[in-house]
């Protein structure tokens, strides 16, 4: 009779919360390259718009993400 | 056995931490380098100083992030890669959201930053120019604001403005970037009196006028605006579109006579 092996099935909130953390990064990755085009080249219209306008927004939604990641995976362990 | 494992695991992770902590210590050597200093002619800024760590807070975190993701994400152990996540995610985003809100809010004070956008040029030129009649001129010929002359008298846009600031200097930057916009432009605001009555009222000067005194509850109403009485602030309409074709045309005539 053949042994059956088993695979271990992820956890549906730990994929979640590995794909928040996925996407936290590259929003932050992202944020932080637009706000450096602004912090580097200085007061132009382009720059500004894209540091202040769309860098600062992507930096808040990857915060965000990421305290949800941290959220969840501490209440997955029972820590509140 | 599984101590040679982990410790072949900690090694390039060892690496990884070293690599990246010399890497943000050089930014940061870099930005608090004397070169720079001399640069901008050994003097430094509180602007200077905070655009400096929001670069070097943005370069450590893009590195940061990029080796904790896509180089050393499996060889990190679970709580290591929690704990460079908390830098990378959260601490430098703070500095970097922190120190940028501050250069904008404290940059964008300077008649520098109005210049960047060419359709402030004719109010900017007419500003500093000597036999200008307006009132932005007069403040500025006679010195009456030493520094951040536009900022003076338009603070909404700062730190303590109103709401209404923001989302006009939003609603303008996108007509800019796209431009959505009739050339010369129009004020479509209304101008709040307190801006001039916070240096004006309760001054000699202004005490002597006897109808300040008269009109005192309407102008501090809003009822009559104070350049109904002291003059256009900046040039009209009409004026700055003259002043742009004039320009223009001493620009072509450059360019022919370079030709």
């Amino acid at each position: 009779m053949p042994i059956e092996e088993k695979t271990p099935v992820p956890n549906p909130a730990s994929v979640w919360v590995q794909r928040q953390l996925t996407l936290a990064v590259y929003s932050a990755i992202a944020g932080l390259v637009c706000v450096l085009l602004f912090l580097w080249y200085g007061f132009g219209a382009w720059t500004m718009g894209l540091g202040t306008f769309v860098g600062i927004p992507l930096l808040g939604l990857a915060v965000l993400l990421y305290l949800g990641a941290v959220v969840t995976e501490l209440k997955q362990r029972g820590a509140i | 056995m599984r101590t040679l494992r982990v410790a072949g695991q900690l090694m390039p992770h060892r690496r990884s931490i070293i690599l990246l902590l010399a890497a943000i210590l050089m930014e940061v050597w870099l930005a608090a380098s004397p070169a720079w200093a001399v640069e901008t002619h050994g003097r430094w800024s509180q602007l200077d100083i905070l655009r400096w760590l929001g670069i070097a807070a943005a370069v450590g975190g893009i590195l940061l992030l990029v080796l904790v993701q896509h180089v050393y994400r499996k060889k990190l152990r679970h709580g290591t890669y929690r704990r460079l996540l908390l830098i990378g995610l959260f601490v430098l985003p703070m500095i970097v959201t922190w120190t940028t809100t501050k250069t904008v809010m404290e940059g964008t004070k300077s008649v520098q930053a109005c210049m960047s956008c060419h359709v402030m040029h004719p109010f900017v030129n007419d500003m500093e120019n000597p036999s200008s009649p307006t009132l932005a001129a007069r403040h500025y010929r006679n010195n009456w604001i030493a520094k951040d002359q536009c900022y003076s008298c338009h603070v909404t846009y700062g730190v303590t403005g109103t709401v209404e600031g923001k989302r006009d200097g939003f609603r303008h930057w996108l007509y800019y970037v796209t431009s959505t916009y009739a050339d010369p432009i129009q004020y479509a605001g209304s101008y709040d009196n307190s801006n001039c009555l916070d240096c004006h009222r309760g001054t000699a000067k202004w005490d002597r006028v006897k109808s300040h005194q008269a009109l005192a509850a309407e102008v501090a109403a809003d009822r009559i605006a104070c350049i109904a009485c002291h003059g256009p602030p900046h040039p009209l309409p009409s004026e700055r579109q003259t002043m742009a074709n004039r320009s223009t045309g001493e620009r072509d005539a450059r360019t022919e006579h370079a030709d």
